[in-house]
């Protein structure tokens, strides 16, 4: 089992958790084309590697929280809020 | 190359078995084709064969990075259906019923194709009425359907003894009695030995890791076996089709994710055909012709390259399976299996030219790639041919996300983890 | 009948009697199964998957192959039990199985006699894929029936498990997977770190191949019981045998079942550990010669084992052959015991002086550089055919050996499958002549057996070396441990023999009947990949998982191939390493547990008014409260009518109710809504729509200002939860410049609908304190109140079309009000209505739930474009834009009214334009929700339509195929009842 460690609950397993969704997305400006809310919404990178993403500690604190994993192996290598940037920027190795 | 059939079994077996021809060549890649299909999974395979077959295009090899049949093909739950409601699925998957109903003959290799029903099973009076709009419009698109009642549900399938606990009572079903099963590893040999014969290259052990283009056009791969050219390149990579495709610079509308099936111990027949669940939690499953009860239910919901699951949606499926059929309890799990699945924004394939000239996308099945095999492999060979898509999957292109026409089964939005 | 009990090994005395087929039998507290049935002569136990071939022991342990039976009988039956893991117990009941009409005589022999009379076998590897295709239909009608019924083992219980299982989480330091030397040092070592501990075995008795050794070897068998001792008294050590570590997961979570067998069945352990020693051991390899599947052919460490851990001699007349040092044990112990052993076939060319020596000196014969091309006998083994092996085959005459035992040995394969488990795939090595580990996962050790390492000494050393490195990575400190007196010598000499070079039925995966011939065809047949292969035989599919036979298999495809065994390579190991029963897996999480059940604080009151339920996400509803002997339909159409006549109260507790604060809260409803909140006064209430990004419906509900900068908002019961995350989403990523907090208030407050005519009167007597008048609580109004010191909050809003109130209270006091307004109600003959009764009430006013609103829909679809406000911008706005979500052929909402309104109109029809729709006919829309209208005495329906807004009096079918059914129907506007509101605003 994935274990994730909250920055406000300490490690718990991932069932507490809720997976979001790719953390490289930007909402666009309201008023953006719609290819830019077409991409936005539909397009993903889906990488096979460090992967930045949303989880939701649903069944905690309910934080939103900002989590780099790699999608082979599962390896957590860093966690943070969501406005927080990982120390090393992601390699996508595809 | 000679057939299949019993006396031909008995020839050899006169023969100690020790003469029986290879079931496809292991070629060498040549340096162009007219069409290269990546990947030699059920999908690619069927393209391939509907390709020499229907299109007269020989000159076509399927480029497996491992073994052919080594995909979601081989490691799925084999169910065969066609109980799809919405107008841009039906005609599609009932024409793939059609072609399932005559494969075996069609490829002189038994698929074991067995329609022994496909039942949903429904919880509440709500459930039933989706169910019954479903079965509704599956009628009147020439599809086989009948609305159970709870009695009929019992009757059909005894295994649902419900105990007094019943946490979601069983209300009807909906069933789709010509939906069933096949062997999934006969399926992939079965394209490959008749591909094979009409003259495609198989190639395995041939890892595509990039793309030849000229100007944009796509021209051939880059292999760990040399370039390799081709007038079309068309991709059936379940589970890869993202790392494939950004490095054409191309963001699909595909995550990756793993979804686990299971098969317990074989036994003697105790479920008569598929049964799916979805009260609390989501559960599927029937009995493979060797007794193994084969089941699965929902993706680990997050995105995965991993072929292995984790043990919350093992427990959460086994669960499920035990509300609805108690008596399983004693039975024993033999092995737990975990595949990668192209998961879309619509929960609904894409079979399309493009977007880069010379290339075509086959992806997107979520986790119902294995009964699409034949349609997939006919409509992709058609519109590989015809440089553009048949009727039959004119709805499955990449821009109905763009344009707003979303085959959206389930209503779940653009979220991949929920369909 | 050869098999007898010899002596008490370490079993005790006490007598206990089972029954096996109906017979009753007797055996000593201990016994396993197989044990008990060799002990009593029995040697035929079931019959093989295909060719049904008598099957009887071939083991001691998990890796057994051919005993597998049923324990116990109706719902408390356990089919494909290995009988060397089941210990016996006073009364039980074991069966064969997959046979017929029983184990000694069987008519689906069929298979094998005529597979033998040919040079092949016609139901070689894959023959079901090259026939039974003409005519197709036969397939399924015939052929297929016909190998279902054949296949599979036992029978599954067709009665629910009266069983209880549990699930048990616990953490750990040092998880040790397997209880023999290498294990029980580790555990020794650790436990003095003072480091909390967890060791597992699959078996009984904890101690591995140290129980293969003589009882009376004291060296070993007291190091063993001190050892057990210590870690029994250690605080910080938990033992779990008879436990099977089945898998493992990510973050070092391991899984395993533990055999409780009282009050809890199993036991499913997820172990959370620190750091993990796997010493799982090795298991002894079988030979490949004909016949090797008979009954009497078994594995020499388990001949041994059972005799000198049972005190059962599994024949009278022993041979062993084997191709390396270890099976001659089993020899020397058997002679010891005074029992006959015919001879020793060793493959080798020179065995060591000291074997040849020990041999001669007890008179055993050794056959060296021979072998055994074939066990004879009907049943069991009677004699062995053995010849001289020469360099490129068998040479010379072959002579009969009389044995009624053969116990063999191809070396030992080491237990791999854990230390594969998310780590890398195992590699050959050359001197082990089987795979190894060679690159552990993290936090992970592979010790003794399951490394190769089959030497005592050097596997404690092993195991103790890991725990300390364990121990100090957790900054404490392993200790030492003292070994046995006697080591065990490590030392095969073994040289590979992967198959006999002889003819004959040579079983590989002796569970599944695949023999070395269907190896060789699978190769001629081009199935070159060590997938392809196990898939086209089904090699190391049964239940053990190919244990045994996989390391020959792999042999003899790269034999086969021309290469090396370690380019031909192995298949993935998946979990679980042995088969586990689902009902561990599910624990208490079954039947009526299997989601938990949300209740209302009115639900007991619904439950004593006799109410029918309805489930409803993870809620079950009040559906209707029916008088005696009423149905569903009179019931709602009553409480309905009721509701439209005078006043009755619904409980709408499970709606998702949020509280959102802070300075930014009307900005943010702004942008969730399609519709302004900022606007709204304070103590007002309004409807609100919002779309999911991609401009569909997400969700409705009302949402009133309480305050400038606190809104309530109620969401539909099914959304409560996606609602809430998408808003905190929103928050946290999107917008976190916005000063505003959301929380969930959904079990902080009952909610009850009172609606009716008489709605106002009623609360006005129950509320005295609130003035409920049109002018203080107009439609679209809140106020706030106070009922014996529990606080109120009322909305006056309608779902059902009358003039009706939701009424708040927190949720402990929800019964009492509601208990209390039912009371003052009586003036006015209020009742309780339901599900149903809304329902009605809902499509008589066009109002969408659910049904409609079901991820597909648009505004327009369901008539509510013009809700959208073009001052601001809102989530969903930009995708909205779409062609297809503009298209004009959407269809859209409309009501339907039966043509003869006595004639139910089908939830799930679809809308056709002829009376008779036929295949291929055009859909022109379907029905969502239908209901009887006591207001119009018809039944009504909402449904989509292409144009639908267009065609109001237009008469279609509503046609329901699967029944046989057409209605017709008449298209009207989807507000049915009251379409100008008079009623909920008087």
């Amino acid at each position: 089992m994935l274990r994730i460690k909250c920055p406000y609950c300490g490690t718990r397993e991932h069932t507490e958790f809720t997976y979001g969704e790719d953390a490289k997305r930007i909402l666009p400006d309201t008023d953006a084309s719609l290819d830019v809310w077409n991409t936005y919404v539909f397009a993903r990178h889906n990488v096979a590697g460090e992967h930045l993403e949303y989880w939701q500690h649903t069944l905690g604190c309910r934080a939103w929280l900002k989590v780099q994993r790699n999608t082979l192996t599962h390896t957590i290598s860093w966690i943070g809020l969501p406005q927080d940037t990982p120390p090393q920027p992601e390699e996508e190795c595809s | 190359m000679g057939r299949y059939n019993a006396l031909n079994i008995v020839w050899q077996a006169l023969q100690g078995n020790q003469n029986w021809q290879r079931v496809w060549r292991d070629p060498q890649p040549k340096a162009h084709y007219d069409v290269i299909i990546i990947g030699g999974g059920g999908h690619g395979l069927a393209t391939a064969y509907y390709l020499a077959k229907l299109h007269g295009i020989t000159r076509v090899a399927v480029l497996e990075k491992g073994w052919l049949g080594g995909g979601n093909v081989g490691r799925n739950t084999t169910i065969v259906r066609s109980n799809y409601m919405l107008d841009g699925n039906a005609p599609f998957y009932e024409h793939g019923m059609n072609l399932w109903r005559s494969m075996a003959q069609d490829l002189n290799y038994n698929v074991m194709f067995s329609p022994r029903g496909v039942l949903n099973l429904a919880h509440n009076k709500a459930q039933y009425d989706e169910y019954a709009r479903r079965g509704n419009a599956m009628r009147l698109n020439g599809i086989d359907a009948e609305i159970l009642s709870r009695d009929e549900v019992l009757q059909r399938e005894p295994i649902l003894v419900t105990s007094a606990a019943e946490r979601f009572p069983i209300f009807g079903g909906l069933l789709q009695p010509q939906a069933g099963n096949a062997r999934h590893d006969a399926v992939a040999w079965g394209y490959a030995r008749a591909a094979d014969r009409l003259g495609v290259d198989l190639i395995q052990n041939c890892e595509v890791v990039d793309f030849i283009q000229q100007g944009e056009k796509v021209v051939g791969v880059t292999t760990n076996r040399g370039d390799i050219y081709a007038d079309k390149v068309g991709m059936a990579v379940a589970g890869n089709t993202s790392r494939l495709t950004s490095k054409l610079g191309l963001h699909l509308p595909i995550e990756s994710h793993v979804l686990q099936a299971f098969v317990t111990e074989p036994y003697k027949p105790v479920i008569n055909g598929v049964v799916t669940y979805g009260g609390g939690g989501h559960f599927y499953i029937s009995q493979s012709n060797k007794g193994g009860l084969v089941f699965g239910g929902d993706i680990d919901g997050y995105n995965s390259y991993a072929q292995r699951g984790n043990l919350p949606v093992f427990e959460d499926v086994i669960t499920a399976g035990l509300s609805i059929m108690p008596s399983l309890s004693r039975v024993k799990l033999l092995r737990n299996w975990g595949g990668i699945m192209d998961m879309s924004m619509d929960g609904s394939p894409i079979i399309d030219t493009g977007p880069i000239d010379g290339l075509y996308l086959n992806t997107g099945w979520c986790y119902g790639g294995f009964k699409a095999t034949p349609a997939s492999g006919w409509c992709f060979a058609y519109t590989i041919a015809n440089n553009q898509a048949h009727a039959l999957n004119k709805a499955f292109t990449l821009d109905r996300f763009a344009k707003g026409y979303a085959i959206d089964e389930k209503g779940a939005g653009p979220y991949p983890k929920a369909h | 009948m050869s098999g007898f009990r010899h002596h008490r090994g370490r079993l005790a005395e006490d007598e206990i009697g089972f029954s096996y087929n109906g017979r009753i039998l007797p055996a000593r507290v201990g016994d396993t199964v197989a044990s008990a049935l060799l002990a009593n002569g029995i040697e035929v136990i079931g019959r093989s998957f295909k060719y049904h071939r008598p099957r009887g022991v071939t083991s001691c342990g998990a890796e057994e192959t051919g005993a597998l039976v049923t324990i116990g009988s109706g719902a408390a039956a356990e089919p494909n039990v290995r009988a060397t893991m089941q210990l016996v117990t006073a009364g039980m009941q074991v069966s064969s199985q997959n046979c017929w009409p029983s184990a000694q005589f069987d008519l689906l022999a069929i298979n094998n006699l005529v597979g033998s009379i040919l040079p092949g076998s016609p139901f070689a590897a894959g023959f079901y894929y090259k026939t039974f295709m003409w005519p197709a239909r036969l397939w399924y009608q015939f052929y297929e029936p016909s190998i279902r019924r054949a296949a599979g083992m036992g029978k599954v219980p067709t009665q629910a498990d009266g069983d209880v299982y549990d699930r048990v989480n616990s953490f750990c330091d040092l998880a040790i997977v397997g209880g023999g030397a290498a294990g029980l040092s580790a555990a020794l070592s650790a436990s003095q770190s003072g480091l909390r501990v967890v060791l597992m075995d699959e078996h009984a008795s904890l101690g591995g191949q140290l129980l293969n050794a003589p009882a009376q070897q004291t060296a070993l068998d007291q190091w063993r019981l001190d050892t057990i001792a210590a870690l029994s008294a250690a605080d910080n050590v938990i033992l779990l045998p008879n436990t099977i570590c089945w898998g493992r997961f990510d973050g070092n979570t391991l899984a395993a079942h533990e055999m409780v067998d009282s009050k809890v069945r199993h036991n499913y352990h997820k172990i959370h550990a620190k750091k993990i020693i796997i010493a799982s051991g090795a298991i002894e390899r079988p030979l490949v010669f004909a016949n090797n599947d008979k009954p009497g052919v078994m594995l020499a460490s388990g001949v041994r084992k059972l005799l000198n851990h049972y005190g059962v001699a599994a024949g009278k007349k022993l041979l062993v052959f084997t191709n390396n040092d270890s099976a001659y044990q089993t020899a020397f112990d058997y002679h010891e015991q005074g029992i006959q052993v015919s001879a020793v076939i060793d493959s080798r060319q020179q065995p060591s002086e000291q074997l040849l020596t020990a041999c001669a000196e007890r008179g055993i014969p050794v056959h060296r550089q021979s072998v055994v091309i074939k066990a004879k006998g009907w049943h069991g083994v009677r004699s062995v055919l053995v010849a001289h092996l020469g360099a490129d085959g068998v040479v010379g005459p072959s002579n009969s050996v009389a044995c009624d035992l053969v116990a063999h040995s191809g070396g030992w394969t080491p237990q791999v499958q854990m230390a594969s488990h998310g780590g890398r795939p195992p590699v050959y090595n050359q001197q082990l002549t089987a795979f190894v580990v060679d690159q552990q996962a993290a936090d992970t050790w592979s010790v003794g057996g399951a490394q190769g390492e089959l030497g005592l000494y050097a596997a404690i050393d092993q195991a103790v070396a890991a725990a300390q490195a364990a121990c100090q990575q957790l900054n404490s400190h392993g200790g030492d441990v003292v070994k046995p007196t006697q080591d065990c010598s490590g030392e095969l000499n073994i040289e590979p023999l992967w198959r006999v070079p002889a003819k004959g039925k040579q079983f590989i995966d002796i569970q599944h009947d695949v023999t070395s011939a269907d190896i060789r065809q699978s190769h001629i047949e081009g199935f070159v990949s060590v997938e392809h292969m196990k898939r086209y035989t089904t090699l190391g599919m049964a239940n053990d998982q190919g244990r045994t036979a996989n390391v020959n298999a792999l042999a003899l495809m790269a034999q086969c191939q021309g290469q090396s065994i370690e380019a031909t390579g192995t298949t993935r190991f998946r979990p679980p390493i042995a088969p586990v029963s689902l009902g561990g897996i599910g624990g208490r999480e079954v039947g009526q547990h299997v989601r938990p059940l949300r209740r209302t604080p009115m639900q007991d009151w619904h439950e004593r008014q006799g109410a029918v339920f309805v489930e409803t996400g993870l809620f079950r509803r009040a559906q209707y409260y029916p008088l005696t002997s009423e149905t569903i339909d009179e019931a709602y159409v009553r409480e309905a009518a009721h509701v439209r006549t005078k006043v009755a109260i619904c409980d709408v507790s499970s709606l998702g109710k949020i509280e959102v604060v802070g300075p930014d809260a009307a900005e943010f409803l702004d942008r969730i809504y399609i519709n302004m909140f900022s606007t709204l006064p304070i103590n007002k209430a309004r409807y609100g729509i919002m779309l999911r990004e991609d401009g569909h419906i997400f969700d409705d509900g009302t949402t009133s200002r309480l305050a400038d900068d606190r809104y309530f908002m109620t969401t539909t019961t099914a959304q409560a939860g996606p609602v809430l995350s998408h808003l905190e989403r929103c928050l946290e990523i999107d917008w976190p410049e916005l000063r505003v907090r959301v929380s969930s208030v959904s079990e902080r407050w009952a909610a009850m609908a009172v609606a009716g005519p008489q709605s106002r009167a009623t609360l006005q007597m129950a509320f005295p304190d609130i003035d409920f008048s049109n002018q203080a609580l107009p439609f679209m109004g809140v106020v706030h109140g106070e009922f014996q010191g529990t606080q109120l909050r009322i909305l006056r809003i309608s779902f059902s079309g009358e003039m009706a109130y939701e009424v708040y209270t927190e949720a402990h006091y929800g019964e009492q009000v509601w208990q209390h307004i039912m009371a003052v109600g009586q003036t006015h003959e209020i009742i309780a209505y339901g599900l149903e009764a809304m329902g009605a009430l809902r499509i008589e006013k066009g109002h969408v739930t659910g049904a409609e609103l079901d991820g597909r829909t648009t505004l327009a679809d369901v008539n509510m474009q013009g809700m959208a406000s073009k001052k601001k911008w809102f989530v969903g706005q930009n995708l909205l834009q779409r062609q297809g979500m503009q298209d004009a052929n959407r269809p859209c909402l409309v009501g339907l009214q039966a043509v003869d309104p006595q004639q139910a109109i089908m939830a799930g029809s679809i809308l056709v334009t002829a009376a008779n729709a036929t295949v291929g006919c055009d859909k022109q829309g379907w029905v969502s929700s239908m209901t009887y209208s006591p207001a119009l005495n018809s039944y009504i329906a909402l449904g989509f339509l292409r144009d639908g807004h267009q065609r109001y009096g237009e008469k279609l079918y509503a046609s329901y195929p699967l029944q046989g059914i057409n209605v017709a129907v008449e298209v009207v506007s989807q507000h049915f009842y009251d379409p100008d509101n008079k009623r909920v605003k008087g």
